[in-house]
This record gives C-alpha cells, sequence and structure tokens, in this order.
C-alpha cells in the first residue's frame, strides 16, 4: 500500500470550528512556543494564518463568550492555544509588518515567568 | 499694521485658553527647577555606593504581593543582590506576613532553596537538618545535648515587614521608625480603597537590562516619547494617549505625593483600533468597559525608590527595578487584569498582555541604548521639558533621600 504523505497532525476543536483544524501547528499552550513560532515561521506563512483566523475571530470570540473558564474542555483549550498564537502574530501583522519588533530587546527576553501556569487571582 | 489687527480680542482670548501654557506643570512646582542635571548619577560607581547604602538600605521596598503566596502557610524567597541578602517571607496560617533572614542559625547556610510553596512543617536547613517554625522560632536541632545555648535566642532573624493592598514591603533598616503606613503618605492615602483584589496576576518577565536602574525608571517616566519611539508606541499616540494639535503628548494631571509622584493621561476619543481590536469590540460591549475605578485610564505612581504601580485601562502593570550594579539593572514586570470569567476575557487578557508586552520590548532596547550615550561622557549633563517634570520630581526625592540619609 504506497504510503499516503503525511496528513497534517489532527487536532479536536469544538463543533462548528473543525475546519480550523489546518492551522493545528498553531495549537502552541505556551508563550515559549508562540513567540518562538512568531520568530521562527516564515513572515508570510504567519500572514496567512493571520487572515484566516481574522475571518473566524468574531466567531470565535463569541463562542469563548459562552464558556466559563471553569467548563473549558479540551477542545475549547485548543482553540483557545490557536487563538493565543493568532492574538501572538497579530502585533506582527498589525503593527510591524514584520515578526520581530524593528530596533526592539529580543521577545524571548519577555517569556513570562509564568508561562504555563494559569492567572493567580 | 500686523496679523494681530485682523483678530478680534475674543478670537484671541479664545486662542490663548484653546493652547494650553507649555510651562505648566513647572509652573506647579517650582522648587524642581528647570536647569540641566548631571550624567554623573548614572555612571558614577561612587554615586551608586550612596544609592545602596542611603536609599535602598533605609527605605521601605516592595518585594512581592499576595499573589507570590501559593495560599494561607505558604512562602516565597526574594534575594536582593544590591543588599546582599536572601529573604523567606512568611505566609502564616492567619494570612500574617513576615520576613526573615533566609539564613540557618547554625553556621549561616542558605535556609531555603525554593522559590517558593506550601510551607512544610518546619523550615529545615538542608546542612544540618535545624528546623525552624513558621514564626521564625527554632524549634529543632538535631544531637541538640551537645551544644551550649538556649534556642529560643537562636530562631530565624525577622525582618521589618508590613503589607499594604496585599504588596509585601520590607525594610533592612533596623533603626528606623517611619512605618509605611507614614512612608507611603499621600500615595497611600490616595490608593487606600484601590479594588487591588479584583485583580489576576496574568504575566511576570524578569528583563536583565545593561543600564544604570534610573535610566529604566525615567525613560518609562514619561510619554513624551510616545508618537517618536517605535510603531507600537506611535500606533497607541494615535489616541490611547492624550496629545494637543500638534500630535505632541499633553499629561492630564501631575502630582508629587510626599517622596512619591503620580502623573495621569487621558485618550482621545478618535482612537483607531487594529483589525482584531475592532473585532473584539464588536463582539461584546463588555469587552469595552472599563472595571477598574480610574478616572482617566492612564495613571502612573512611582514608589520612591524603585516601584512603579499603573494603570492602562483594564491592566494594573508594576514595576520593580532592581539595580545589581551601576549599569546592570534587573526590570521586574508585573501585569495584571481582572480575572477572567469566561474564555474569550482571557483571550483578551491575552492580547492585551501581548501588546502591552511588545511596547516594552521597544523600550528596553533603548534603555540599553541610553547607558552607552551617558557613559560616553560626551556631555556632563541633559536636559529635560516641561512633559518630563515627573523625572524631576524623582531626581530631586532621590537628592533628598540621600541629605536625609546622611544629616541623620
Amino acid at each position: 500500500m504506497p504510503e499516503t504523505t503525511t496528513p497534517e497532525s489532527t487536532v479536536a476543536l469544538p463543533a462548528g470550528f473543525e475546519h480550523l483544524s489546518r492551522y493545528a501547528s498553531w495549537v502552541l499552550p505556551t508563550e515559549r512556543e508562540r513567540i518562538a513560532a512568531r520568530l521562527d515561521r516564515p513572515y508570510p506563512e504567519s500572514v496567512e494564518f493571520y487572515k484566516g483566523m481574522l475571518a473566524e475571530q468574531e466567531r470565535i470570540m463569541s463562542h469563548l463568550l459562552t464558556v466559563p473558564v471553569a467548563e473549558a474542555t479540551p477542545e475549547d483549550m485548543a482553540l483557545m492555544h490557536m487563538t493565543f498564537a493568532f492574538l501572538e502574530i497579530a502585533n506582527a501583522v498589525e503593527v510591524y509588518g514584520e515578526s520581530e519588533v524593528p530596533d526592539g530587546a529580543d521577545l524571548r527576553l519577555f517569556v513570562s515567568t509564568l508561562d504555563g501556569q494559569p492567572a493567580r487571582v | 499694521m500686523t496679523d494681530l489687527d485682523d483678530r478680534t480680542l475674543e478670537a484671541l482670548d479664545a486662542e490663548f485658553a484653546a493652547a494650553p501654557d507649555p510651562h505648566r506643570w513647572i509652573k506647579k512646582y517650582p522648587e524642581l527647577g528647570t536647569g540641566p542635571i548631571s550624567t554623573d548619577r548614572f555612571i558614577s560607581e561612587e554615586f551608586f555606593e550612596r544609592e545602596r547604602k542611603e536609599v535602598f538600605a533605609k527605605s521601605w521596598l516592595n518585594v512581592g504581593s499576595r499573589h507570590d503566596f501559593t495560599g494561607p502557610n505558604s512562602f516565597f524567597v526574594r534575594d536582593i543582590k544590591l543588599l546582599g541578602v536572601s529573604l523567606l517571607v512568611v505566609q502564616d496560617e492567619n494570612g500574617k506576613v513576615q520576613a526573615f533572614h533566609n539564613v540557618c542559625s547554625h553556621r549561616g547556610n542558605k535556609l531555603i532553596w525554593e522559590k517558593d510553596g506550601a510551607c512544610p512543617k518546619l523550615f529545615a536547613c538542608r546542612f544540618h537538618g535545624w528546623g525552624y517554625a513558621h514564626d521564625g522560632e527554632l524549634k529543632e536541632v538535631p544531637d541538640e545535648e551537645v551544644f551550649h545555648f538556649d534556642k529560643k535566642d537562636w530562631g530565624l532573624v525577622p525582618v521589618r515587614t508590613e503589607v499594604w493592598n496585599g504588596f509585601v514591603f520590607v525594610n533592612l533598616d533596623d533603626d528606623g521608625t517611619e512605618d509605611l503606613h507614614e512612608y507611603l503618605g499621600p500615595l497611600g492615602e490616595k490608593l487606600k480603597d484601590f479594588p487591588f483584589d479584583i485583580l489576576s496576576l496574568f504575566a511576570r518577565f524578569d528583563v536583565p537590562e545593561r543600564a544604570n536602574w534610573k535610566v529604566a525608571l525615567d525613560a518609562q517616566n514619561e510619554i513624551y516619547h510616545v508618537p517618536m519611539l517605535a510603531p507600537l508606541h506611535r500606533f497607541l499616540a494615535g489616541g490611547a494617549f492624550s496629545s494637543n494639535d500638534e500630535g505632541y503628548t499633553r499629561i492630564h494631571d501631575f502630582e508629587r505625593l510626599g517622596r512619591h509622584s503620580v502623573y495621569k493621561s487621558d485618550s482621545d476619543d478618535d482612537f483607531e483600533e487594529t483589525a482584531t481590536g475592532k473585532v473584539n469590540s464588536g463582539v461584546s460591549p463588555s469587552f469595552s468597559e472599563l472595571k477598574l475605578p480610574l478616572d482617566v485610564p492612564f495613571a502612573f505612581h512611582v514608589i520612591f525608590p524603585n516601584m512603579v504601580l499603573a494603570f492602562f485601562g483594564n491592566q494594573l502593570f508594576t514595576y520593580n527595578i532592581w539595580p545589581e550594579a551601576v549599569n546592570q539593572t534587573t526590570w521586574e514586570i508585573r501585569l495584571h487584569y481582572p480575572a477572567a470569567t469566561n474564555l474569550a476575557e482571557w483571550a483578551l487578557n491575552e492580547q492585551a498582555k501581548n501588546r502591552f508586552r511588545d511596547l516594552l520590548c521597544e523600550d528596553q532596547a533603548g534603555h540599553e541604548a541610553l547607558q552607552v550615550g551617558l557613559e560616553s561622557r560626551a556631555r556632563d549633563s541633559f536636559v529635560l521639558g516641561d512633559q518630563e517634570i515627573q523625572i524631576r520630581a524623582f531626581h530631586k526625592n532621590l537628592d533628598e533621600q540621600m541629605e536625609r540619609a546622611e544629616n541623620a
């Protein structure tokens, strides 16, 4: 049986958002990974992701508005991590027109020491 | 005949009223002066030593907040390299907070090596197992009978500790008599009822900088740079801060508050958000609400000597600017937002954090470049304008503290 080309890793997303699994490689749970993706992935790829997500942003945020933090499912969190990556890339595309902060410090210095932890109330 | 003759008196009055005095703030605080300021303060080892002994060793220093505790009966460790101390800050089962020198009384070992956590039954030294209760009392000495002392005299050494609105302060001057309430003075009064408890700590950055601590503080203590410095700053200058007709920022208010200060800025109505910002505003009206009781959307308080407590919309940001050497500093940044109740609010907090973080990233490179320029000694002084009066006030407070310490 000939090997099929490796499909993009699938990710489980909430109902109605399954078509966003084409962005599975942008489901990045930590700030460290998201900043790395912003800096390391080719800028045109970031722009394509940004445009695709911008078109969905209203639907995504309307859905997220209905989910209390304590009731988030793994599918909701996958959508969240994809949205976080979108909001990371948004600065690059909307403000800078490039991946880095021009003439700025290395973004990697600004990874939160609380990365990956929930907010402390 | 001049142009003036063509205009009515009313028109002239209106023109004058519309253009506020460009030297408004120095007229309110003439004691701050208008002369240049010496660059020596940022590059001199001698001045740095004086700051260590006369300012940091004698002031109330913010070393953490309630967010650093994991609950009642928990601790965190704060190392203050500048003063050569490590502090064990303990919150007991009743919520009382006390800092101790993190030093075992036996032979001086660093007692607790973890950063934070729940309090163990006894704080135990890994060298010989000596154990201390949460109130610092020495409770356990293995092989106690071979010693020649009374345990009661060899507990952990406490450090003056007080808490204000959840912020933990210590004072390393054992002979000092001014308590935190007196120290915070009018600033403490102004903010005493602020609902800090609705804010959650969302992110913390510990950013190393090759710059004098005051370079970082001064650079943040004004908004003159906002329309010029960098893309995100310029974007925010389009309305997140108020500006005059020429596009230069204008602070809304400035006050000296004892040895502390505050400056504020309003926002402009015509601020144009980014595409993602507009979508978010459209999804829910509550997203645009100001949940914090602020009279204007930006207020920047400097708590002498090295703390900033500031608000920007629904964000509380604090800075603790830790000097380590005359040209080396750790800029500790904490971002707080009202705790998210649903995932959309969480995503908005994430976006606000990203945006503010990029803003600081734009700033940080500038700090290091400033230090290089100062160290070149190209000039021995620098100049400040009326929109930088906050910086004058800070340096005056610094000089006054050093004078107080020398005359004590």
